[in-house]
């Protein structure tokens, strides 16, 4: 709710093209349109819909979004159904053919990464789950290091002219990436193998790459709020495992989760799971810095 | 001598803008005043500025020391017509001053209601829900529960509004005689100027409408020009044996 | 009930949730006859706007001065003391005569829903910290929230327990309440403060939908069928705890949200009580 983000707005909706940049570039998540400025560098100007701090299952559509969508040479999503609730009416109403899923400006991300917990068969009794798979990958950074490699073919593609500057920005990205990214798992070293519990599954894709492991979520499916009896089997269990950490996003309720998280004689902690999401979180490279820094910060739990 | 109970001095009545004044009258003990007024003519704002119950626009509202106990029977659809009470319930709310905090009705209070509801003839509905009785035996009940309150002056809002024509007379004759045998200090709003005047002896005519307030004793206001002024139309006094009857002059030939 | 979780072999984990629920169920039906009697069944809802003004004013207040959750005035400006304290002043407002009624529960809910909007363009934080804040769940509870709920409702039963009769006369009478000496305003912010305390204590606690549900739905079950004030007053008071306590172990029994499992209870008994009046 800063100013912040109205500026980013009325930036989108007036400003014209940044001098001398090629592409405008949409993204849904902050993390994508990170991306694409670290790849595009000034041949870019790229703006996101999402907020690093909102639920982006839940988006409130602006007519700003509409008029950035009509002007967008490509639009990044993030695909695995995250955006179904809001993005498809704004393709609707923006009337550019190339930004429609299938069109030479669209990039679907979730292309880059082996989509996890794909249901055989979906249905409503399954609560929010996605047909395409679990769509949080972007709390990965080896996830979104794909889609990196992803969005430089297709920034590549639309614009052919500068593909040295492109190149020497993809190397300066990847070079980056490897440093932080080693940086990152020794931090998380200490902490391998250790049992971490949830509140929504979004931070599987991340468990998997810092080689932790998931001791259940307290949504006992997705997007259905935690019932006492859910909650109560849980708890045996995490206390069993000896479960020290319980984590979740900043747009959901912490009043359940540091109850729990106390019960099970664990530590509550609210992550960056999209850039901006908390304060100082407003680059990639932050975003994990921050992330891998409250998780690594007391291994001994409390 | 008679006492002071209550003064306005150059009162300006209204909420939070003037709507008459500025007027000045002196209640002494053992009054009986009627106000009568037009429909809307700020009658009851009059009767809760003499209450207290609003304050003064400007001017000054003086009352007797020791204070003098006021209990107000207001217009029936004021009161909430919701809450579960029985007719003894809402008589003994009568007596809610004289408790002290955090404590119920003694043997002594219910007594006095008891009685008050004897006067009024509503003894054998003393455990009937309020909200189910008729309009005349709820005006009773309001009533009892003035009267329960032992005050020094009484205060009604067309307390005869809505009921039939025994009803009203009932009323009335009870007012009366109240007066009468125990000189209580009564105020009376009343909807229709030809039961007020033959209760009171004291007239208050009320028409903001026209900036028009004038009081005195009933003698001296009871004439058919300060009448036809307040109601605005041609007013007519008949007098027959001790009643007194008010009505519109019926237009000539 | 939900196979391997036995409700009853796992009381510590519950049992402060259950304790809260109780507590608040009781104190919010008792309330809550009141609120209906008086047909300002709405203002719940203003009450939370209210308290969302509260919350983004501590939030501006925390980010103007610097103040961060080490420093001692952070305390001062706990953003949940400081929406209690909003709705509890807020009582002086709905307490004036002719605020009481649905035209001043409109006014509040949309002045303060625009003042979080506007306000809230200039924090940094979202939406969701609000609610935070402000909303909590009937699953879990800590030990703070039965001893803040507990001494909400001694604070509420206590002021009415001395001003019973007082509070009686001035609301279903005003004006001869008045008359007869009552300081009617004081005793309206007194019922009004009481109101806001436990809505607000008992929202933190189990969340917005249990606490206007044991509010109002209560209370019209025992307006049903009693026969005098006292008899509402205890029989709403019962109905909120049967509400909050079955609907809390229906809720463990079914895998079922406990906020609205506790809501259907209610409901089921005014469907009771009403059919039992017919």
């Amino acid at each position: 709710m800063a100013l912040a983000p109205i500026a980013a707005a009325l930036a989108l909706l007036l400003a014209p093209a940044a001098a001398g940049a090629a592409l405008r570039v949409v993204t849904t998540l902050p993390d994508f349109a990170e991306l694409a400025r670290e790849l595009g560098g000034d041949r870019v100007q790229a703006e996101a819909m999402v907020r690093g701090s909102q639920d982006p299952h839940f988006v409130d559509a602006k007519p700003s979004f509409v008029l950035a969508l009509n002007r967008a040479d490509l639009l990044v999503s993030n695909g695995l159904g995250l955006e179904d609730g809001w993005l498809p009416a704004l393709l609707r109403q923006a009337r550019n053919p190339e930004v429609l899923p299938g069109g030479r400006g669209h990039l679907d991300a979730s292309r880059a990464i082996q989509a996890r917990d794909v249901p055989s068969a979906v249905d409503r009794s399954m609560g929010d789950v996605h047909a395409g798979g679990n769509p949080h990958y972007y709390t990965s950074p080896e996830a979104l290091f794909q889609v990196a490699r992803l969005l430089e073919e297709k920034l590549l593609e639309l614009d052919p002219e500068d593909r040295a500057g492109y190149a020497a920005r993809w190397r300066t990205f990847e070079a980056t990436y490897r440093e932080r990214s080693a940086a990152w798992r020794a931090r998380l070293a200490p902490l391998q193998g250790m049992p971490v519990a949830v509140y929504h599954r979004s931070w599987d894709y991340l468990l998997d790459w810092a080689g932790l492991t998931s001791a259940g979520a307290l949504e006992p499916k997705p997007g259905i709020p935690p019932s006492a009896a859910h909650v109560t089997r849980l708890l045996a269990e995490t206390r069993g495992r000896g479960v020290r950490q319980v984590w979740q996003e900043v747009y959901h309720p912490t009043s359940l989760s540091k109850v729990f998280a106390e019960k099970a004689g664990a530590r509550l902690l609210v992550l960056p799971s999209m850039v901006g999401a908390l304060p100082g979180t407003d680059h990639l490279w932050t975003k994990f810095d921050r992330l891998v820094e409250l998780v690594a910060g007391e291994p001994n739990g409390p | 001598m008679s006492r002071t109970l209550l003064e306005l001095e150059r009162v300006i009545l209204g909420y939070r803008t003037p709507l008459l004044g500025p007027i000045s009258l002196r209640v002494e003990q053992g009054d009986f005043w009627g106000i009568a007024g037009p429909n809307g003519a700020g009658k009851t704002t009059l009767v809760k500025t003499l209450l207290g119950v609003l304050p003064p626009h400007r001017g000054e509202r003086r009352v007797a020391e020791p204070r003098p106990r006021f209990a107000y029977v207001p217009q029936r659809h004021h009161v909430q017509p919701d809450f579960p009470l029985r007719v003894l319930d809402v008589v003994l709310l009568g007596r809610t001053d004289r408790l002290g905090l955090g404590r119920g009705p003694g043997p002594a209070d219910r007594r006095v209601a008891a009685e008050q509801l004897e006067r009024l003839g509503m003894q054998a509905s003393i455990g009937r829900p309020f909200a189910t009785l008729s309009s005349g035996q709820q005006q009773r009940v309001l009533l009892a529960r003035a009267l329960t309150a032992e005050p020094d002056v009484l205060v009604l809002d067309e307390p005869t509004e809505g009921l039939d024509l025994q009803g009203e007379a009932d009323i009335l004759a009870f007012l009366r005689s109240l007066h009468r045998e125990g000189r209580l200090t009564t105020l009376m709003v009343g909807h229709r100027l030809g039961e007020v005047v033959n209760v009171a002896d004291h007239l208050c005519l009320v028409n903001h409408l026209t900036g028009l307030f004038e009081c005195g004793p009933l003698a001296e206001m009871l004439t058919e020009e300060r009448l036809s002024a307040v109601y605005g139309q041609p007013v007519e006094i008949d007098r027959c044996a001790e009643r007194v009857n008010v009505h519109l002059r019926e237009p000539g030939p | 009930m939900s196979e391997g979780v036995p409700f009853w072999e796992n009381w510590p984990i519950w049992w402060e949730a259950m304790l809260v629920a109780l507590l608040a169920g009781a104190g919010l039906a008792y309330l809550g006859v009141w609120v209906v009697l008086k047909r300002v069944v709405y203002v719940p809802l203003a009450l939370s706007q209210v308290a969302a003004v509260g919350v983004v004013v501590a939030f501006l207040i925390e980010e103007a001065a610097g103040l961060t959750g080490d420093s001692g005035w952070h305390c001062l400006c706990e953003p949940s003391w400081i929406a209690l304290l909003f709705a509890v002043a807020s009582a002086f407002y709905f307490a004036r005569t002719e605020a009481g009624g649905e035209r001043a529960t409109g006014v509040a809910y949309l002045v303060c829903s625009a003042l979080v909007l506007t306000l809230g363009a200039f924090v940094r934080r979202d939406l969701h910290d609000i609610s935070g804040v402000l909303f909590g769940q009937a699953v879990l509870a800590q030990l703070s929230q039965v001893v803040t709920t507990a001494a909400a409702l001694l604070l509420v039963l206590g002021s009415h327990l001395l001003c019973h009769r007082r509070l009686l006369f001035a609301a279903h009478d005003p004006a001869a309440a008045g008359a007869a000496g009552l300081r009617v305003y004081r005793l309206e912010v007194l019922l009004y403060a009481g109101f806001a305390l436990m809505l607000s204590v008992a929202t933190r606690a189990l969340g917005a939908l249990p606490a206007f549900g044991l509010c109002v739905l209560p209370a019209l079950a025992a307006l049903r069928v009693a026969r005098g004030m006292g008899q509402a007053l205890a029989l709403s008071t019962a109905f909120g705890l049967v509400s909050a306590g079955l609907g809390y172990y229906l809720s463990f029994a079914f895998e079922l949200p406990a906020g609205a499992s506790m809501v259907l209870v209610a409901g089921l008994l005014l469907a009771g009580a009403s059919a039992f009046k017919k």
